[in-house]
Parts: structure tokens; C-alpha cells; sequence
């Protein structure tokens, strides 16, 4: 194992994508500092109120926001930002408040549509989502009035997620292909292990690296979200219900469980590519085409999408295209989504990891078969 | 033994091997023959590269494909023009190779380190491969196909890029190992497995043409050897007319050694054969 990461890592190409791509995301970061900052100082406003409960806090902020002035436009322009963070926070805590008094309407009107449903796919789906709600409706939400830019930097990245798949695909790409422009395959193919044995042992490698990198670049986004929005450590364990994104989420989860839940969406995502890169170089034994197919499969959606993004109905296709976005937990979790399989309702985001997880161990499969189709005998 | 039993590999209309059947027990076989025998073909076979078409190979009457890694097990393997990853050591690699054939950790550095001593790498052990020159790359291509203490042992033109101190150290080698192990030796240069070779393979256009030791082809030649010393004109008339033909020097003249069943020139002389002119008999236009 060791010997297959002193492989990858002393590649030079891994280095220099490394490199570039982390310049551009610096340049582009320094180009929306402005932006970024914003968010940055809205944390520190919002840090301060963090002793305080809902309730506590709110008559405190009405009492700032009056001395501060009553609209807008009474607002002395030195005083602008700190009025509108102000302003937003008293929306938040009001918004909490009444969550808060755990209004059971919702639920009792999902019963009284059980009873008139005309399908049995309609009554389990109800059920179940009065199962899931049941279950979080008492919950003690905590302020989380922050933490929608901690949570969407967290799973988006920012900028960061072209670096993620860049980096795995030229991490991923040479597993197999090095070994042929190297010249080794002949001597590792008729080594004791043969072609089999070597690609059990490329894919548990790479899956090792893979899920290592997930983790250091989670690891890496949420201490960047921290750093840029803050966060007060105690609301890693508060129900992510706590944030207004994420009120209607019928899953029993905090925060800690979605920054984990976003580190083994972003494995799923790496094991997907794994199998491509696998797959691709059965047939492609140059390391730059094996990493172009594999770049371009999965990179080139989100990139296009961002070209079109005036274009609402590109965007939808190109985005459900892009494998990234089964790590936007925001897409998911927000609300109760399910899709009728055989008349049983199945989660969305539940059905999307099968589903990549099934495509994965297709192409892992596929790429077996093409790996030692060479090496199996027939008799005529 | 090793037995190759119809082995035969076909490519689409193409036929790289055509019912090669042969037996070898321990000691050097040499394989000679022009490009596109299929003398590679006939080794990847063997070392489970590609499968055949038909027919299989035993060893100890066991159907190798049955063996599996028990076969690839026993074998060493050194390709023509190895490829290494160039920023890997010498030392990095055998450690490599070592895991890869599954050598005991507590073992294999002492082996790594003993094969490196034998094909005189010692000193450059901790040195990237990057850096080797042509002739350290096979030095260290032998030393890792060795690194198992295979018994069936297939080099490919394994004396290429050395130099002749080199390949009389590497011939010396090979000959102390062949006592227990069978080594297939596939190769161009006849001066190289003609000292040390037991028996010869002919092989061309997929089939198996003759399986003898040295002296009994060279034997099988006598009559069919003639050199001439011509004028310069004459000399190139004679290089056209018979392909299997060569220059050789003669007391400071260029005679033409010209190999054919009858006397090719009135004032040509017989010679004693050697095994280049068993090899220009056999293979004719393709080896000239």
C-alpha cells in the first residue's frame, strides 16, 4: 500500500494541477474578498448574541435596532452594515421563537390526508413522513441563526470543489495507466498477485486515498467555513433544525452529523470517480487521456453550468448532471422528498447515493471483466 | 518439466503461434528467431500475460491455468527494456517486487540487498532509477525477476544495452543458476547463449522449426558454409544474389561467408559452420 501512494504522490502532475488550481481559486477569492468579508463580520455580530437565548436576545436587538434608527433610511451610512445584520437577526429570532412553540398543524392536517388518500403510495408516503416529523418535533432548537453560510460553504466549497475533482481525477487517473507508461505491467501482471490480485489491490488503494483526501478536504472546508462565518462549538451537537434552511428537515440529525454525512457524500462521489478512471484505463493506457475522459465527466458540468448561468433551464439539467451536487445536502434534506419506487416511498437523497453506489460497483465490475478478459482461458 | 502442449494464439486471421509443442526440463533454452516469430507471444503466454487460443502448458503435469498464482509463484520474468517508475530507488523497487511476490518483510531485505550485490548495484542502491543508464536498468531487471528464487526463469533479450564485460558477467550468472532451474533465454545476440545454451528453439512464423543442442545444428550445417574473397564488384554482386550471406575479414582482406546447400562461387571455400550461419540457414530473406 505504501508503495502504490509513494506511486501517486511523486507524480508531478498531481503537484502542478495542486498548484494552478489552488492560484486560481486565490485569485478569485481575493476578486470577492468584498463579499467575503461581509459575511465575515456578520458572524462577529452574530458571535455576540450567543450567551443569549432567543428570547433574551431579541428585546436586546429591538432596543439596538432603535437606537440605531427605524428604517433604512435613517440610517447613518457608517452605521449600514451593522444595522442590516441587526435587522436580520431580529427576523431570525422571531423566526426561531414561533418554531419553537412546536405547532403540531402540519402534522395533524398530514393525518387528515392519510385518511382521504387514494393510493397506497400516498398513505405510506404520508405515514411515514408523520413517523419522521413525530420524531423531531420536539427537538430544543438552539440559535443557529449564522450557521446558513457555515453550512452551505461547508458542503459547496466555495471555489473549492473544482479542486476537489481535479485533484482526484489526476490522483485517480494514473492507478492504472502509470503502470503501462511506465513499462511495469509486464512484470507486475506476471508477478505472484497476476492482473487480478493487482486490481483488488489498485482499488483498495484507491479507495484508501480517496476517502483520506474526502477527509481532509471536509476537514478543509469546514475549518474554512469557520474561519469566514465563525461558529460557537457547542452547535455541533444543537438539531440541524436549528437553522431557518433546514427547519422543515424530518431527519433527527445535528450539525456534526451533516458536516459527517457531507464527508461521506464527497467519499461516494470520490468511489464513483474511482470506478471511472478504472474503467477508462482498460481501454486508454496514456495517463493525460484516462484524466481528460474522467475530468471531463465530471468537472465540465458544473464548469458549463456556471457559464450558463442566466440560463435557469441549462442550469437544471447541467447541475443534475454534475456529480458535486450529491454532496449539496441543501438540495435534500431542506423538506420531506421521496420518490415512489414500486409504491413504496424512498427518500431522494436515499435513492441518489443507491443509485451511485449501484453505477459505481457497475463500473468496478465492468472494468474487471476488461481488466482480465486477456487472462482467462478458453478451450476449443 | 515444462510442457507446452498445441499452443497456439491466434489474432483475429492471424496466427501468432501455431501448435508450438515442446518439452524442457532444467538448464538454458535458448529461443532464436527473426521478429515476428512469436517468440514474445509465446512468453506472455507463459508468463499468464494473454491466454491461448487453444492448447495449454504443464508444468510438473499440472495445467498452469489451473496453478494460477501457484505457477506465477515460481517464476521470474525479465522483459525487454524494463520499465521502472523513475523516481522509485533501486532499493525502493526490489522492496516492491518483493511484496508484490510475496517475500516475507523480515526476508526480503536481506535479498533485495544480496540480488543487488550479484548484479553489481550495490552502490546505487538508494539511487532513483531516473538516473540509471541502459545497462544498470536490465542489471536491475534480472535482479527483480529473480527475487522469488523462481524455477522456470524467461528473459528477453536481456544482454541488450550491456556492455561485453557486463554480458560475460551476466552469461556467468545465468549459467550458475541453471543447474536446478529451467531458463528460457529469448534472444538476438547468437555469441550470447552460444556457451551456455543446452539446447536451441527455432522458431518462425509461429511454429516450432527444430529443437537441438548447439553442436547437432551446427553439425546439420556442415557443407553448407562457404566464404570467397572477391573482388570489390564481386562482392556486392554476391551480397545481392545470396541473401544469406555476411562480411567477414580474412587476413586483411573482406571475404563474404555466403551460407547455401550448393557451392556458390567456383572459387568459394568450405568452412567450419558456426550458429549465426544455423541462424541465417534457417530463417534466409527474413534474417538478412
Amino acid at each position: 500500500m505504501i508503495y502504490e501512494l509513494k506511486k501517486l504522490f511523486q507524480r508531478k502532475e498531481l503537484w502542478i494541477v495542486l498548484g494552478l488550481t489552488l492560484l486560481a481559486i486565490l485569485l478569485l477569492v481575493l476578486r470577492d474578498r468584498s463579499s467575503l468579508a461581509d459575511a465575515g463580520s456578520n458572524s462577529q455580530k452574530t458571535a455576540a448574541y450567543y450567551d443569549y437565548s432567543p428570547e433574551e436576545a431579541l428585546p436586546l436587538i429591538e432596543r439596538e435596532l432603535e437606537q440605531l434608527g427605524s428604517s433604512a433610511s435613517d440610517i447613518n451610512s457608517s452605521h449600514y452594515h451593522d444595522w442590516r445584520v441587526l435587522y436580520h437577526m431580529r427576523d431570525l429570532a422571531k423566526d426561531f421563537i414561533s418554531a419553537n412553540k412546536n405547532d403540531p398543524n402540519v402534522i395533524r392536517q398530514m393525518y387528515n390526508e392519510m385518511n382521504t388518500a387514494d393510493s397506497d403510495f400516498a398513505r405510506r408516503d404520508l405515514a411515514h413522513a408523520i413517523k419522521l416529523y413525530n420524531r423531531v418535533r420536539n427537538y430544543k432548537l438552539a440559535d443557529a441563526s449564522s450557521m446558513e453560510y457555515f453550512l452551505l460553504l461547508l458542503e459547496q466549497g466555495g471555489y473549492f470543489h473544482y479542486l476537489y475533482l481535479l485533484v482526484l481525477c489526476t490522483m485517480l487517473s494514473p492507478l492504472f495507466s502509470a503502470e503501462y507508461e511506465s513499462g511495469m505491467y509486464q512484470i507486475l501482471f506476471s508477478s505472484k498477485k497476476g492482473k487480478a490480485g493487482l486490481f483488488r489491490k489498485k482499488i483498495c488503494g484507491g479507495l484508501l486515498c480517496m476517502v483520506l483526501f474526502a477527509l481532509i478536504y471536509t476537514a478543509f472546508t469546514f475549518l474554512l467555513s469557520w474561519f469566514w462565518h465563525g461558529m460557537n462549538i457547542r452547535m455541533l451537537s444543537a438539531a440541524l433544525q436549528s437553522s431557518v434552511l433546514f427547519r422543515n428537515c424530518p431527519y433527527a440529525l445535528t450539525f456534526l452529523d451533516y458536516a459527517l454525512l457531507v464527508f461521506a457524500m464527497r467519499a461516494v462521489i470520490g468511489a464513483f470517480v474511482l470506478a471511472l478512471t478504472a474503467l477508462v484505463s482498460c481501454f486508454c493506457k496514456k495517463n493525460v487521456t484516462v484524466f481528460a475522459i474522467s475530468g471531463i465527466t465530471t468537472a465540465i458540468p458544473i464548469l458549463i453550468a456556471k457559464l450558463f448561468e442566466n440560463v435557469p433551464a441549462v442550469q437544471t439539467v447541467l447541475n443534475r448532471l454534475g456529480i458535486m451536487q450529491l454532496s449539496y445536502l441543501s438540495n435534500y434534506l431542506t423538506e420531506y422528498n421521496t420518490v415512489n419506487v414500486f409504491g413504496f416511498p424512498i427518500g431522494q437523497f436515499l435513492l441518489s447515493v443507491l443509485c451511485t453506489c449501484l453505477l459505481t460497483a457497475f463500473l468496478l465490475s465492468a472494468a474487471y471483466a476488461f481488466w482480465t478478459r486477456d487472462t482467462r482461458h478458453r478451450r476449443i | 518439466m515444462l510442457q507446452f502442449k498445441e499452443l497456439t494464439k491466434q489474432y483475429g486471421n492471424f496466427t501468432a503461434l501455431d501448435r508450438f509443442t515442446v518439452d524442457l526440463e532444467s538448464g538454458i533454452y535458448a529461443l532464436l528467431g527473426p521478429n515476428g516469430a512469436g517468440k514474445s507471444t509465446m512468453m506472455n503466454i507463459l508468463v499468464g500475460l494473454i491466454a491461448p487460443t487453444n492448447g495449454c502448458i504443464y508444468y510438473d503435469g499440472t495445467d498452469i491455468s489451473k496453478m494460477d498464482d501457484k505457477f506465477r509463484d515460481i517464476i521470474g520474468y525479465m522483459p525487454q527494456y524494463p520499465g521502472f517508475y523513475p523516481n522509485f530507488t533501486a532499493m525502493d523497487l526490489m522492496r516492491y517486487m518483493a511484496q508484490m511476490k510475496g517475500i516475507p518483510r523480515k526476508d526480503a531485505e536481506k535479498r533485495c540487498l544480496k540480488l543487488l550485490e550479484s548484479v553489481n548495484l550495490t552502490e546505487k542502491k538508494d539511487a532513483k532509477i531516473g538516473s540509471f543508464s541502459g545497462g544498470m536498468r536490465q542489471r536491475l531487471g534480472l535482479a527483480q525477476a529473480l527475487i522469488n528464487d523462481p524455477k522456470i526463469l524467461i528473459l528477453d533479450e536481456p544482454t541488450a544495452g550491456l556492455d561485453p564485460k557486463e554480458r560475460v558477467r551476466f552469461r556467468n550468472m545465468v549459467r550458475r543458476l541453471s543447474d536446478q532451474i529451467t531458463v528460457i533465454f529469448c534472444t538476438h545476440i547468437v555469441s550470447d547463449i552460444e556457451t551456455i545454451a543446452k539446447e536451441i528453439l527455432l522458431i518462425h512464423h509461429g511454429k516450432l522449426l527444430k529443437k537441438a543442442a548447439i553442436p547437432a545444428l551446427v553439425e546439420e550445417m556442415q557443407g553448407k558454409v562457404w566464404e570467397v574473397l572477391p573482388d570489390q564488384d564481386g562482392i556486392e554482386h554476391l551480397l545481392d544474389e545470396y541473401p544469406r550471406s555476411s562480411l567477414v575479414s580474412r587476413n586483411m582482406q573482406t571475404a563474404v561467408r555466403i551460407v547455401n546447400d550448393t557451392k556458390p562461387h567456383p572459387d568459394a571455400v568450405s568452412c567450419k559452420p558456426l550458429l549465426e550461419d544455423v541462424y541465417l540457414y534457417m530463417f534466409g530473406d527474413d534474417a538478412s
